[in-house]
């Protein structure tokens, strides 16, 4: 691996992460060949590009942590903000009532959140002592163990001093502060968020470790893995006689401190648990692996591998394997066989999928196994840290056109027209692209959908993820109604020019334009 | 160690505006989902790029699962502020913003929404709208949400459409506005309004309910021929309810609660 692009260790000296841009070349504007795209990061030629028109894709903030850091048990968040930059906080709430207490979800789930609210006086004489204030009244009102602190661009621009604030109150309350640099001006890339929460973490939080358990797994998620994919990765875990450590959702601040001591860092999305995993084997020895993600049987069978490889479980595993084959691969079967029979003239369903270039990899081979054509990628972000898998990727399945773009729809509208898939798989926020006749549906659920239909991971995932995909080719009410009865958002021009990156212009650094005429 | 921030002993300084977890959002979050609520808006914000999605499970989801139609969540057309224009400006892609958002998205008004960053770093965002104005129908609400609340970008956005877009016209008999419900701040909005709008309409009266239609941009552009404006609130859109009263002379009333049986 010598020729492999330097990843740097992780300095946990240092107030937060460098950005995704700097640790890993990371971009998210691209339209082109997968291999055009592996060629240029190989030779370091790949450079971000300024969108002329650009679609609200969230921050470092606005985009994870605000939804899922409040949601840490026996801990309080402190936004350091203006009032609108925690508001998603609210909409969680609501998000996470759908899952019964039965299965697993705390009774009494009130997330405890507190905002420093920046006013027009805070941003000309600062507010240090609001902060200060904010963070010992969280200590007094709810006793947590740790209070986390989430910045916001305002308190970047206006200079406050965090750091400054946690030296002040840290030795007055028992709560241990963690203080988050995730100013949304920060970074292009939304996914410097997720290092930016793990580098507090690992910094503030993560213990040295007293014992090993030998037994344990660290699991760390996206939102877009649902209620049930927790609850099958812990049922498989379960018969290997392995305890999964979910983090960081409704994980208790103890579940986070004792990240160290685990057996084995396994990823359910590779891109977002990279910081934490190199983190806790260069600080803890706590050995990892990014790949593969459990999604499809195949990919499945090599997670569990991999994770039994570092818990001395190789025999189990391949008992356990075999178990769950007997189970589902015949249902899988019969899945693959509909999907090849649908276009009734011997020709392959093609589909396009669109999310993180975690999913991106996991995803393809799963299309495989399902008897999907896939035939481009929508990706979120590329960087170094994807880039030898993207390669093998490439090796093994062909080339695909591939378009590097966070959340925007108006690119995906114009992909989807042009290519015409008969299936394509959207994020829920995407919006635009459901106004087609042809299939569609979501390419995930969000965590807080608990029904066993909404599952991707594992083994019961897979086929239950398969079965959704062929009821979305069978149901087409709902996008037929979407084209009839709502306007496209674009002007019809869009869809007959070429390119999806008709707004981005060729050069690196956007050029400045003239004024209106 | 500071010791002048610690006025009491026990927490310092009372900061009575810190606060947990409030129902609301920053001025922003209202100027933008009162734009969402009405059908041919385009908002376009001129913000981090985390103000449009954040509000998507901020104001659109935590309102009974609303989402925002195609223009809201991800859909929405934003500068994306980063480090580069907070230093150098935004100003340029703004103005670059602005002019495809008119070529490819359909719309009958444009509204700038522009949040804490260009308020913060000095861009001059007005001079940036000037340049389009007479050539497309547009707004600018200076909403930085430091500024205020989700029920003041409410007021925010009447007011910058009373004084940018508005004419006076004719009194039209028998014609109400119906103010002060703000849009994604309440379960039953939607419903409300068409509840409301039903109910005057049995003693007579065409009540514009301005969200919520097919046709709202003409559902605005008719607001000064209103022969009252009725606001429906105790608080919010009583600024609203004064512009246009000082704009275009429409008398307003405010009842405190809605009507009982």
């Amino acid at each position: 691996m010598s020729n492999e692009p330097n990843t740097p260790a992780i300095d946990l000296s240092t107030k937060t992460c460098p950005n995704r841009e700097q640790r890993a070349n990371g971009i998210n504007v691209f339209f082109g060949q997968a291999s055009e795209l592996v060629a240029k990061a190989r030779e370091g030629t790949l450079c971000n590009r300024e969108r002329e028109f650009q679609q609200s894709s969230g921050c470092l903030l606005n985009f994870y942590l605000t939804v899922r850091v409040p949601t840490i048990r026996d801990a309080v968040t402190v936004f350091h903000a203006p009032v609108g930059c925690s508001s998603s906080a609210l909409g969680y709430r609501e998000l996470y009532r759908g899952i019964p207490p039965g299965l697993g979800r705390p009774e009494r789930f009130d997330l405890q959140w507190i905002t420093t609210n920046l006013n027009e006086n805070d941003v000309v004489h600062g507010a240090a002592d609001k902060l200060a204030f904010a963070l010992r009244e969280a200590d007094r009102r709810y006793h947590p163990k740790a209070i986390f602190i989430l910045t916001s661009c305002t308190a970047g621009i206006i200079g406050e001093d965090l750091e400054g604030a946690v030296a002040e109150v840290q030795p007055r309350i028992n709560a241990t502060i963690v203080p988050v640099h995730c100013e949304g001006v920060r970074s292009r890339l939304v996914q410097t968020g997720y290092d930016a929460f793990w580098h507090g973490i690992l910094k503030y939080l993560v213990r040295k470790p007293t014992k090993k358990q030998p037994d344990l797994v660290n699991v760390a998620s996206m939102l877009s893995y649902t209620w049930q994919d927790r609850l099958e990765v812990k049922r498989l875990l379960g018969k290997l006689g392995l305890r999964a450590n979910f983090v960081p959702e409704f994980a208790s601040v103890e579940d986070l401190e004792q990240l160290s001591e685990a057996a084995v860092t396994a990823p359910l999305c590779p891109t977002y648990t990279d910081y934490l995993s190199r983190g806790l084997e260069q600080e803890y020895g706590v050995p990892f692996f990014l790949y593969p993600s459990p999604m499809g049987i195949e990919n499945t069978d090599n997670w569990l591998r991999e994770i039994a490889m570092h818990t001395g479980k190789e025999k189990e595993v391949e008992d356990l394997i075999r178990e769950e084959h007997a189970v589902w691969v015949p249902k899988m079967e019969k899945i693959r066989a509909e999907f090849l029979s649908l276009k009734g003239d011997g020709s392959q369903v093609s589909v396009l999928g669109a999310l993180g270039q975690g999913r991106l990899l996991a995803q393809t081979p799963y299309f495989h196994e399902l008897g999907l054509k896939p035939i481009a990628a929508i990706a979120q972000d590329f960087d170094n840290l994807v880039l030898a898998e993207t390669e093998q990727l490439i090796r093994e399945r062909g080339d695909f056109p591939i378009l590097i773009n966070t959340f925007q729809a108006a690119e995906q509208a114009h992909l989807t027209q042009t290519l015409d898939p008969d299936l394509t798989l959207t994020c829920p926020f995407q919006g635009t692209s459901y106004k087609r006749r042809k299939g569609m549906t979501r390419i995930h659920a969000l965590r807080g959908d608990a029904l066993p239909t909404s599952a991707q991971s594992g083994y019961a995932g897979a086929i239950a993820c398969g079965e959704f995909l062929l009821r979305s080719w069978k149901a087409k009410s709902f996008q037929q109604t979407m084209v009839e009865k709502t306007e496209d958002p674009y002007h019809a021009w869009w869809y007959e020019q070429p390119d999806p990156h008709h707004y981005v212009p060729d050069q690196p650094v956007r050029k400045e334009v003239g004024a209106a005429e | 160690m500071s010791a002048h921030l610690s006025v009491t002993e026990e927490l310092g300084k009372p900061h009575l505006d810190v606060l947990e977890a409030p129902r609301w959002s920053c001025a922003l979050g209202g100027a933008l989902t009162t734009a969402l609520g009405i059908y041919g808006v385009v908002p376009i914000l001129h913000s981090g790029a985390g103000c449009g999605l954040g509000h998507q499970f901020g104001m659109t989801y935590a309102s009974g699962e609303n989402a925002g139609g195609a223009l809201g969540g991800t859909g929405t057309p934003c500068t994306c502020l980063v480090e580069e224009h907070v230093v150098f400006g935004g100003e340029p892609k703004l103005r670059n913003l602005i002019k495809s958002t008119i070529e490819l998205v359909q719309g009958d008004l444009f509204a700038i929404v522009s949040g804490c960053v260009p308020s913060l770093i000095g861009d001059d965002t007005d001079a940036i709208v000037r340049e389009f104005k007479g050539k497309s129908p547009l707004i600018h609400v200076k909403a930085p949400g430091f500024g205020g609340t989700s029920y003041q970008g409410y007021e925010l956005f009447f007011e910058a459409l009373a004084d940018q877009y508005l004419e006076p016209q004719p009194v039209k008999k028998g014609t109400i506005n119906l103010l002060g419900v703000v849009p994604f701040q309440h379960l039953f909005w939607k419903g409300n309004l068409a509840a409301l709008q039903a109910a005057f309409a049995k003693i007579g009266l065409d009540a514009n309910i301005i969200f919520t239609k097919f046709n709202g941009v003409e559902n605005l552009r008719r607001i000064p021929s209103a022969e009252l404006n009725v606001v429906l609130s105790p608080w919010n859109g009583h600024r609203a309810a004064t512009k246009f009263e000082q704009k275009f002379g429409t008398p307003w009333q405010s009842s405190s609660r809605g009507p009982r049986r």
